[in-house]
């Protein structure tokens, strides 16, 4: 069995993480920008994260209104804090703080039972995303609906910081140090996450290679 | 109908136009910031602006220039407008630069006609201001896509 | 290489290979390894299985109201009396505080406004003292500037005929 992955070459990795680390300090430079008035940056930084941040929510909560509800309270909270912003640590990673404290509580609360969007409906709409895209037979949005409905389930299976922790790894991209502040817990604790989380989604996904 | 809704969109905070505190600075107000820099000394003033990146160093600079050569009752009236702007709410202030990128993109015969009426009508309250750009007369004389600019001017527009 | 599935202590690199964020050198050696090692390359496949079943979840689109809801908010939090923002703050500050932190801050705060209001006057030669004292200068500031500068150049081009021709 032949397991090799493409890996970026030494020049894309360098690239890639010198066009990161200057992102990142535009975010933060951005954030200082607010912090002294200026709202044309806060609508920069809502312009790139907006999406992103909803997305994390939505697969913790798994409910879009909610998602989008949770995200305002997510960036009211920043441009609140703005005039005792420090950029101790990179910008994304407050942000996710914020965002996954909010989710967290979200889902201890209960509130995942009343408002959890039913699975039949949400899929729906994803299929109604497939439908609209003519370049797909009918076949392959059978097969996207049962994949998704596997997916989610698999997610939902995760405990919540496991989810929030394979989230912040799988679709931001963010480094185990990152998820740390993010989680208010150890380096070591993340990877233990994420190991468990990743076992589980493993045991419930991997037939779908 | 879209120009409706983007009114009744855009939050009316102020009954009255935005009157900003003409004429002398009052006592004990500290000087702004863009007050400090023109006074340093140039070497003191250059080492300042070095946090800036090159383009944007001397598109400041450029400006400051011109700014310095302003009658001083003008560059009074112009920070009074920028201080005023900065403290309004950032929705006000996002729908005013866009009108803004609007607004440059005009004609220059245009721009001095909107400019005109902006004037007119950042003076007068609220319910007036609509009333007058819901005439006939005002319809006839501006486009629907001046109309909207100038809906997202008005509001926020700092007058003396 | 001791092998990451049999040794906890290297799992990591199993995830960071399918993560494609191990360095060149790492991924080398891993893939040596991966050749002579059966449970190493099962791991590896269905690892990758997940990432790909992961990468099919797309998200819906941003509500359109979204920033509108947003700013309304905002400006709502703005245009709030002090104290309910000092107990919006208590209650919903962005780090989780406990339960009973958060009002014993409200009534600290409340007590130092009170106390603070009935002490005597600060003495005009200290507070001169600390007015003659040099500033520190942020980089707050030349942000600061160059914003109120371009805001200058806005109002310029809506200022009547006579003022516009002078900038």
């Amino acid at each position: 069995m032949d397991a090799k992955l493409p890996q970026p070459s030494m020049e894309e990795r360098v690239s890639t993480d010198m066009t990161a680390a200057v992102a990142l300090e535009r975010d933060a430079e951005l954030m200082l920008r607010v912090r002294a008035g200026d709202s044309t940056s806060f609508t920069l930084l809502l312009e790139k994260h907006r999406g992103p941040v909803i997305h994390f929510i939505y697969r913790m909560v798994l409910n879009q209104a909610i998602a989008e509800e949770l995200a305002q309270e997510v960036f009211l909270r920043v441009y609140r804090s703005r005039e005792s912003y420090e950029p101790t640590a990179k910008f994304t990673t407050w942000l996710f703080r914020i965002a996954t404290h909010l989710a967290l509580n979200w889902i201890r609360d209960g509130k995942n039972e009343r408002g959890q969007e039913s699975l039949d409906g949400e899929i729906q709409e994803g299929v109604g995303r497939q439908v609209a895209d003519r370049s797909r037979n009918v076949e392959q949005v059978l097969v996207y609906r049962v994949r998704l409905k596997e997916v989610r389930e698999a997610i939902d299976l995760l405990p919540a910081k496991q989810r929030a922790a394979v989230l912040m790894h799988k679709y931001q991209e963010m480094e185990y140090s990152q998820i740390a502040k993010a989680l208010a817990c150890s380096e070591s604790a993340v990877k233990s996450l994420l190991f468990r989380a990743y076992e589980t989604l493993r045991s419930r996904l991997s037939h779908m290679a | 109908m879209p120009v409706l809704v983007a009114a009744a969109l855009l939050p009316s905070v102020h009954a009255q136009p935005h009157k900003i505190a003409a004429g002398v600075r009052p006592m004990g107000r500290p000087a702004g910031p863009v007050e400090k820099l023109a006074k340093l000394p140039p070497d003191e003033r250059k080492k300042k602006l070095e946090q800036l990146p090159p383009e944007r160093r001397a598109k400041v600079e450029q400006q400051l220039e011109k700014f310095k050569k302003l009658p001083s009752e003008e560059q009074e009236r112009l920070k009074r407008q920028a201080e005023f702007f900065q403290k309004l709410p950032p929705q006000q202030q996002q729908a005013f630069r866009q009108g803004m990128r609007q607004f440059s993109q005009l004609p220059e015969a245009r721009q001095a006609s909107l400019r005109a009426e902006l004037n007119t009508l950042s003076h007068i309250p609220d319910a007036q201001r609509r009333a007058r750009m819901n005439s006939d007369e005002f319809r006839n004389k501006y486009t629907a896509a001046e109309k909207q600019i100038l809906d997202k001017l008005s509001p926020a527009y700092p007058v003396d | 290489m001791r092998c990451p599935v049999q040794h906890k202590e290297n799992s990591e690199i199993l995830l960071d290979y399918c993560a494609r964020t191990l360095t060149p050198e790492a991924t080398l050696e891993f893939e040596h390894h991966m050749a002579a090692c059966v449970d190493c390359r099962m791991f590896a496949a269905s690892q990758q299985a997940v990432w790909s079943a992961l990468d099919a979840w797309e998200p819906a689109p941003v509500s359109a109201d979204f920033d509108r809801k947003l700013y309304a908010r905002i400006e709502e939090h703005e245009n709030s009396s002090w104290w309910k923002k000092l107990a919006a703050w208590s209650f919903a500050s962005p780090l989780p505080w406990s339960s009973s932190v958060a009002p014993i801050a409200t009534a600290c705060v409340t007590i130092a406004a009170a106390v603070m209001f009935y002490l005597p006057p600060e003495r005009p030669d200290a507070h001169q003292a600390r007015q003659n004292q040099p500033k520190v200068e942020s980089t707050d500031d030349v942000y600061q500037v160059e914003r109120t500068l371009d805001d200058i150049e806005m109002f310029k081009q809506l200022a009547p005929p006579a003022s516009a021709e002078q900038m």
